[in-house]
């Protein structure tokens, strides 16, 4: 093995980094007092600081590796996939948001058990931890590869060595260690993604030697409709841009974590916007700019970049190419670890969500917070450990990326027709739900066994490969075979009575009316989003264990509040993104000028009243 | 040499379906939210979310357009609009 030459300052650069990221969350492991705390943030974050977070989460080190092998091997159209997440919108932002916003829920597993019974929530929490376990292995595998040639370890070292930093600062600092360490790995990976387009650039000479050494092929935005069977237009646009943006913005328990970590829906909906439209148009070029280099240098040069060269590797090979000095490259490298590290944490943060609120909550009785808290930590540990298993696995695989994808198109499609047709249809039932997830997994199998019967008729004229049939396209077929399911059983069971209508009140886009009520649990105020800002001097701290603020009459008549509102109440400084702030319902009018909050609040909100800095805070009410 | 199952074909398949997908969306949150009390509460959202699918299309098309063309002057429009979208959505929203 070929190990490319690294030197005191390299490791010196990557080992900050490192304590960096442990330190993090160590910092942020006071703030965690529940388990709301710890899986959600106490849900106070403003869009800029999910948004990127959510950026970082959908970019694991897998995607350095993908994307860049597609960009080198194909050239621009290995952007497809991130280009296309705009066409739900409409129902992410206005139907699925608000939906787990204001009913709360916790988990998709739980929402399936709300919206129908605990038998399609068994099945979804196991297929759901499948999903995520699988994808902790995988992204650890991937770091693993790109990381071999530099490191020189063997890989199940690597794999041990970045689980155990990514588990043990996770374990201690829950979702707010996440969602800030992914902030700055966001913004390292964005601009290591630029900076490696920029080196490369000059490297080749200029903009126009770039463009003039690609093929018109390689420059169009779109692959061709269908050729070649393992990079088409079609079969990407089914498998990825339509059951896997579904499956990511839908089901995937970490970017539904995200959605709840936020301080309202419309911090959810703009941090989704931002994403989509801002962060996300970089982080394409980011993942697969190397590519375009490589493959601009190659056809001017192939001697510099073999056409054998084995594209799965190829961000490094042109990092170590383009990068003039040492601490250029380590910093490189550093994002890549950057890319795992903020998808891995999300990961194993999700995971153990799912474990600890569908598994160990229903199974045990009552536990107390402080109990869930630990089972919490120490379920971040063993989903950590389960992952390096899941790794090992995947390592005795060739093909890595065909079987995880393999497992992601049996997986995703009957969640994500549960949850569309759980969500849009009222009338689907429960009964329809499990037959979903059975007999669809029944069609998918007989979909891999016998391709040639089933698959074909979607295959859009696709080459059959013996190898790998109709491996993208195949997503076309488990979605109708699914949703077909779905809809004949439904049509076929008897019309559910009133009660069902009553049971589902807010789990549906057409009750969704429904969710801000439930979510303050009485009649919404309709001053709501009226806010006032004022001098952190009126701050008066009350010993009280209840979560309540309360205000002069003058301020409760200037905010239009009423007893029983809930509220906002945070520090003004938009930098800290949210991180001193919480929720609180508005108490009884003040008994004197100031502005009461329980120590309850202040501890939550991590009001730090003896520093004169606070001096200003805001206060909006919600509801 | 016929590039039109690579550029058009796929362009236009794509954005078939998006716009049925993100049409239908739009529609049944319409109709989910109350028509007119929808467009009253979330004016500004509803345009984003137009102004959105304008712009995903139009990279596309440029891009494709600047390929077949040999035209890479057209990245400065998605520049332009990328830079506009920054604008657009780091104002106060209301």
């Amino acid at each position: 093995m070929t190990t490319i030459p690294t030197t005191e300052l390299f490791w010196v650069i990557l080992t900050a980094y490192v304590f960096f990221v442990l330190g993090a969350g160590l910092f942020f492991a006071r703030n965690n007092q529940s388990t709301e705390d710890f899986f959600f943030g106490g849900r106070r974050f403003s869009w800029w600081l999910i948004g990127m977070s959510m950026l970082a989460t959908g970019v694991g080190s897998h995607s350095f590796a993908k994307y860049a092998s597609k960009g080198f091997e194909y050239g621009f159209s290995s952007t497809m996939t991130y280009m296309n997440d705009w066409f739900f919108m409409p129902l992410l932002l206005f139907g699925w948001i608000p939906i787990i916003y204001y009913m709360q829920v916790n988990s998709i597993p739980e929402y399936f058990e709300r919206r129908f019974n605990s038998t399609v929530r068994n099945l979804s929490t196991i297929t759901m931890l499948l999903y995520l376990i699988g994808y902790i292995g995988i992204g650890l595998l991937a770091l693993g590869s790109l990381l071999q040639p530099i490191l020189g370890w063997e890989i199940n070292t690597i794999i041990i060595v970045v689980a155990v930093i990514s588990g043990v600062y996770v374990s201690l600092g829950g979702q707010t260690a996440i969602i800030f360490t992914d902030f700055l790995q966001g913004v390292i990976l964005l601009f290591a993604g630029l900076l490696i387009f920029g080196l490369g650039i000059a490297y080749i000479g200029g903009f126009d030697l770039f463009w003039d050494n690609l093929s018109t092929t390689n420059k169009l935005p779109l692959a061709d409709f269908n050729s070649p069977p393992d990079f088409n237009f079609v079969g990407i646009f089914w498998q990825d841009g339509v059951v896997g943006s579904v499956g990511f913005a839908f089901m995937n328990q970490a970017v539904i974590m995200r959605f709840l970590a936020s301080r309202s829906v419309a911090h959810a909906r703009r941090a989704t916007m931002m994403n989509v439209l801002v962060f996300l148009p970089i982080g394409t070029v980011a993942v697969s700019n190397s590519g375009w280099i490589a493959r601009a240098i190659a056809n001017i040069n192939p001697n510099i970049i073999p056409e054998t060269t084995n594209p799965n590797g190829i961000f490094t090979v042109v990092a170590s190419l383009v990068s003039n000095s040492e601490p250029i490259f380590a910093f490189l490298v550093a994002a890549v670890v950057a890319a795992l590290m903020s998808s891995l944490d999300s990961q194993i943060n999700a995971s153990a969500a799912v474990a600890v609120n569908d598994v160990y909550t229903p199974l045990s009785k009552n536990p107390s917070e402080k109990t869930r808290l630990r089972v919490s930590m120490l379920t971040s540990l063993l989903v950590t450990f389960i992952g390096i298993q899941a790794a090992f696995l995947f390592a005795q695989y060739g093909t890595i990326y065909e079987a995880h994808g393999a497992f992601h198109s049996v997986v995703t499609p009957p969640m994500v027709t549960v949850i569309f047709l759980g969500i849009f249809w009222q009338r689907f039932s429960s009964r329809a739900a499990i037959l979903t997830f059975l007999l669809g997994a029944v069609f998918i199998f007989l979909g891999i066994q016998y391709p040639q019967f089933f698959v074909q008729p979607f295959s859009h004229g696709i080459e059959y490969v013996e190898a790998k049939p109709w491996s993208y396209i195949r997503a076309l077929y488990n979605v109708f075979a699914c949703t077909t399911i779905g809809v004949i059983v439904t049509l076929l069971t008897t019309k559910p009575g009133k009660d069902h209508y009553k049971k589902i009140k807010g789990l549906t886009l057409w009750t969704i009316k429904d969710g801000p009520e439930y979510f303050k649990g009485s009649t919404v105020n309709e001053n709501a989003g009226s806010k006032i800002t004022f001098n952190g001097e009126m701050i008066e701290v009350i010993s009280s264990t209840s979560n309540e603020i309360n205000l002069p009459k003058d301020l409760m008549d200037e905010l239009g509040a009423k007893e029983g509102d809930f509220a906002y109440i945070s520090d003004v400084r938009w930098y800290f993104g949210g991180l001193k702030s919480t929720h609180a319902n508005i108490g009884k009018c003040s008994s004197n000028k100031n502005i009461q909050i329980s120590d309850n609040v202040q501890s939550h909100g991590q009001f730090d009243l003896t520093k004169k800095i606070i001096y200003r805070a805001r206060i909006i009410v919600f509801f | 040499m016929d590039l039109f199952s690579h550029s058009w074909l796929p362009f236009i398949y794509q954005y078939g379906f998006g716009v049925l997908i993100f049409g239908g969306g739009l529609f049944a949150v319409f109709k989910a939210y109350g028509g007119q009390q929808f467009w009253n509460e979330y004016k500004i959202w509803i345009q984003i979310l137009v102004w959105g699918f304008i712009y995903v299309t139009s990279i596309h098309l440029l891009m494709t357009v600047s390929a077949l063309n040999d035209f890479p002057q057209l990245y400065f429009v998605i520049l332009l609009m990328y830079v506009f979208n920054v604008m657009l959505l780091t104002r106060k929203l209301s």
